[in-house]
């Protein structure tokens, strides 16, 4: 590093390729750090969206996205926390500012990566072009095209969301322990996102941007908050577990699942309420008639 | 052909270049370091069971290609016997068109199960017996037919011989008063019933398209059947020795009364609709793969998952050789493919055969194209037997794409569309959106596929004519009344209707109607003022 200094112009070069190389290796560190995850989702993807054609409809973006998202934000965010060296992490040199918009970064670009290209290759037909080259049928047949705009929209802002959501819960948890309940958050998040979408529908148009806008705004002011809190952050290293964290780990994992079971009840009254139409509100149609009204319907569409 | 090496060469090539840059960025600079591998022994025993897997589908493929070919070869050469001298002759008749009972008699029964997959009836199955009138009054004949998935049990016996003069006064017909419980029991069908047989030829039923399970290492499948039963009864003369001929020889001879037996209805189904209720999957991808591998699927998805440990990056590895599996396949099948081309092209090898290889033909996955072509030539090449061309025509128009199919709406040589102008009415927009190897300018077909999109509803009167094949003042119509909805709006006009008579052939309509998408229609008979409908 010295010797790189000693070859700058100006003290104010110097200084920027100082930053340049910190950001730089903060960067490859993620990589370093986090390549197994980012080849699993690679993987993934080549299999669901190559290799296997799964992924034909942005719906399965989505839901692939939104468990990356969730995924990544726990470990970009809380990678330090997890190993218990970020006390240790805070005395070398690149800034606390740093670490955090470096680690942002690399998730959101992950993220983005991990959405764009696989609605690109949805769009574009590509893993169908490239099956072509070698066969004739079978592969090559382009699915059906998902109209629906808003659903290539939500297939990068929901993982984008979950993301921002969970990324600085993780930043800001002092152990492992808390990056537990960050994730615990993120699923949450996950349930109340989706409760809240029985309500707002978001895949009409109308409700589905300005809940798009919503979500923009609630992740942007999360990852804002998540950064001023991560500043002024005690640099702790405690150990994994404590005692007695298993068992309240397990209780609340009970609560989230009564927790869902009860939105699920909640949701299928709703539907079936909406469904139950007192029969006397509608001529008999064909399908619920009796045999005597079905003759009578018959016998009138006779000219 | 080199085209075809090329663009594999090329994708090989990008697909190595990936790996080697992506191992390159995972490798290099500080801190970088190589992922951990397995041990050497679990990598070897993963990598032997993993080849293993592999070299056993290409054997499996290659015996159930033989296979196939064995049982086709064996049941055609299944010896039957046939009279070697002509019809007994009954001098006693006064008149022509008058009737005699008859003293004594010989008879040949036979009990046949053949596929009509191809539209001619390739023989599977058969069981005979020998009867003499009066000896065997009563005598009951029990036996069953068993084919995969499919029994057929029956019960006949003998209760009276009659023989007729045709009104013409020229020929002499033995008809029989016989009684036969059948039984018939299939996957998705199941029939039994009575039949008081007056013919010498009666088709006992149909079990629609049965299509077996892919073998266990094959990655092709067992070609699709469509199983058809008949009972045949030949009067044969008291001093006939006899003569023992193929099974392929006797079906090939007679099949113009077998075919006899097929209603109209059926007929000119079979013609709008080349193979009934289905179509080759299209743009179906890895699922579509898998269902059609069966359980292969799953051996070969654990072979990649073998393989995949011999790397360090098992999960990229696992992509890549998976995709090389998915590769392997399509060798596999284009090998198939051509094997079945050679054998169907090959003018040495017997009928057989060669309606075994266009059966197989059109099993293939990855190259429908080619598979169209071959079939396409075989059709057109004029010194092929013409049983043959019809069966590589209609395979041909099996795989066709549907855009292909769009712009042919023929009619049959010779035939005038069955529907008058009311059934061509621009309204008919629900073709437009239906599966263009449908569109036939056939009322019952169009009705059968509003069925099969639920769309149609009430199946009554389109034309107001009832089948032109049943003029018989006798004959009177049946409403058939599917379920009902409010969706039939966009279906032929808001009032979906076929006329179907209630004769024998109307009761055929309906028994394929029933075959064909799982459920019967409620009848409602009743006299239809034809009228009406105008």
């Amino acid at each position: 590093m010295s010797g790189g200094l000693g070859l700058m112009g100006s003290p104010a070069e110097a200084v920027a390729a100082r930053r340049t190389s910190v950001v730089s290796g903060l960067l490859w560190r993620e990589w370093i750090a986090h390549q197994r995850m980012l080849q699993l989702a690679l993987s993934v993807w080549l299999v669901g969206g190559w290799v296997l054609m799964i992924f034909n409809h942005p719906g399965w973006i989505i839901a692939y996205g939104v468990l990356y998202g969730w995924a990544a934000g726990q470990a970009f965010g809380g990678a330090e926390a997890s190993e218990g060296t970020e006390e240790f992490a805070f005395a070398l040199p690149p800034t606390r500012r740093q670490r955090y918009l470096a680690r942002l970064a690399a998730g959101v670009a992950s993220v983005l990566a991990l959405t764009v290209a696989p609605l690109l290759t949805i769009v574009l037909n590509l893993p169908q072009k490239v099956w072509g080259l070698l066969v004739e049928s079978g592969f090559t047949d382009p699915f059906p095209h998902c109209e629906s705009r808003l659903l290539y929209v939500l297939a990068v802002v929901l993982p984008l969301a979950f993301f921002a959501l969970t990324f600085p819960l993780a930043a800001n948890s002092p152990s492992r322990r808390a990056l537990g309940w960050a994730g615990l958050g993120g699923w949450l998040g996950l349930g109340t996102t989706g409760a809240a979408s029985l309500v707002i529908k978001p895949w009409t148009p109308l409700h589905g941007y300005v809940w798009c806008q919503a979500l923009a705004v609630l992740g942007t002011g999360a990852l804002a908050a998540g950064y001023a809190f991560y500043l002024r952050k005690e640099g702790l290293s405690r150990p994994d577990r404590t005692p007695g964290e298993g068992r309240r780990a397990f209780w609340l994992f009970v609560v989230i699942l009564l927790l869902v079971c009860l939105l699920f009840i909640v949701w299928s009254m709703r539907v079936s309420t909406r469904v139950a139409v007192p029969a006397n509100r509608h001529a008999p149609t064909a399908d619920t008639a009796l045999p005597q009204d079905q003759e009578a319907n018959d016998a009138a569409r006779v000219p | 052909m080199l085209l075809a090496y090329l663009k594999l060469l090329a994708v090989l090539l990008v697909s190595v270049g990936l790996i080697v840059f992506m191992r390159r960025a995972g490798t290099r600079g500080p801190g970088a370091g190589t992922a951990p591998k397995r041990r050497i022994v679990t990598r070897v025993i993963c990598g032997v069971l993993g080849i293993l897997i592999l070299a056993a589908a290409a054997v499996g493929t290659r015996q159930e290609v033989l296979r196939s070919y064995a049982e086709a070869a064996e049941a055609a050469n299944i010896p039957v016997r046939v009279a070697s001298l002509p019809r007994p002759d009954f001098p006693g008749i006064p008149d022509a068109g008058s009737a005699v009972p008859v003293d004594s008699c010989r008879f040949l029964l036979k009990f046949l199960v053949g596929d009509q997959t191809l539209g001619v009836i390739r023989p599977v199955q058969v069981k005979e017996f020998e009867l003499q009138w009066p000896k065997d009054r009563g005598r009951r004949v029990e036996a069953g037919l068993s084919l995969p998935g499919w029994t057929l049990s029956f019960a006949f016996h003998l209760n009276g011989v009659t023989a007729w003069r045709s009104a013409d006064g020229r020929g002499v017909e033995v008809v029989a008063s016989a009684h036969n419980d059948f039984n018939l029991d299939a996957p998705h069908h199941r029939s039994s019933g009575t039949i008081e047989t007056y013919s010498e030829v009666v088709r006992l039923d149909e079990a629609g398209t049965h299509v077996d399970e892919t073998p266990l290492l094959s990655v092709t499948p067992a070609p699709r059947a469509e199983w058809i039963a008949y009972q045949l009864l030949m009067p044969v003369r008291q001093d006939d020795p006899l003569k023992t001929v193929s099974l392929a020889q006797f079906v090939s001879s007679f099949e113009p009364s077998l075919r006899k037996e097929q209603s109209d209805w059926e007929q000119e189904l079979r013609r709008a609709i080349p193979i009934q209720n289905e179509s080759p999957p299209i743009s179906a991808g890895g699922p579509a793969l898998a269902a059609r591998l069966g359980q292969s699927s799953l051996l070969l998805l654990a072979a990649a998952l073998l393989l995949a440990q011999l790397f360090a990056r098992r999960s990229l590895a696992f992509a890549g050789i998976l995709a090389c599996i998915v590769l392997y396949v399509a060798l596999l099948d284009r090998a198939v493919l051509a094997s079945q081309l050679a054998r169907l092209s090959d003018r040495n090898s017997i009928i057989e055969t060669r309606l075994t290889a266009c059966a197989g033909v059109a099993g293939t996955f990855f190259f429908r194209q080619t598979a169209s072509a071959g079939l396409d030539k075989v059709a057109h090449d004029q010194s092929a037997p013409p049983t043959l061309r019809e069966a590589a025509g209609r395979m041909h128009n099996y795989l066709r794409p549907p855009e292909a199919n769009q712009s042919r709406v023929p009619s049959p040589p010779g035939r005038s569309p069955v529907c008058p102008p009311l059934c061509d009415r621009p309204s008919l927009s629900a073709f437009a959106v239906t599966p263009a190897h449908h569109r036939k300018p056939f009322f019952f077909a169009r009705a059968l596929i509003c069925a099969h999109r639920r769309k149609l509803m009430s199946i009554c009167a389109l034309c107001g004519s009832p089948c032109r094949s049943c003029r018989s003042p006798s004959d009177q119509p049946v409403v058939l009344r599917g379920r009902s909805s409010p969706a039939c709006g966009g279906c032929l006009g808001g009032e979906t209707v076929v006329v179907v008579p209630s004769c024998r052939r109307g009761s055929a309509f309906v028994g394929a109607f029933s075959r064909l998408y799982g459920e019967a229609p409620s009848h409602s008979s009743g006299g239809l003022n034809r009228s009406r409908w105008k």
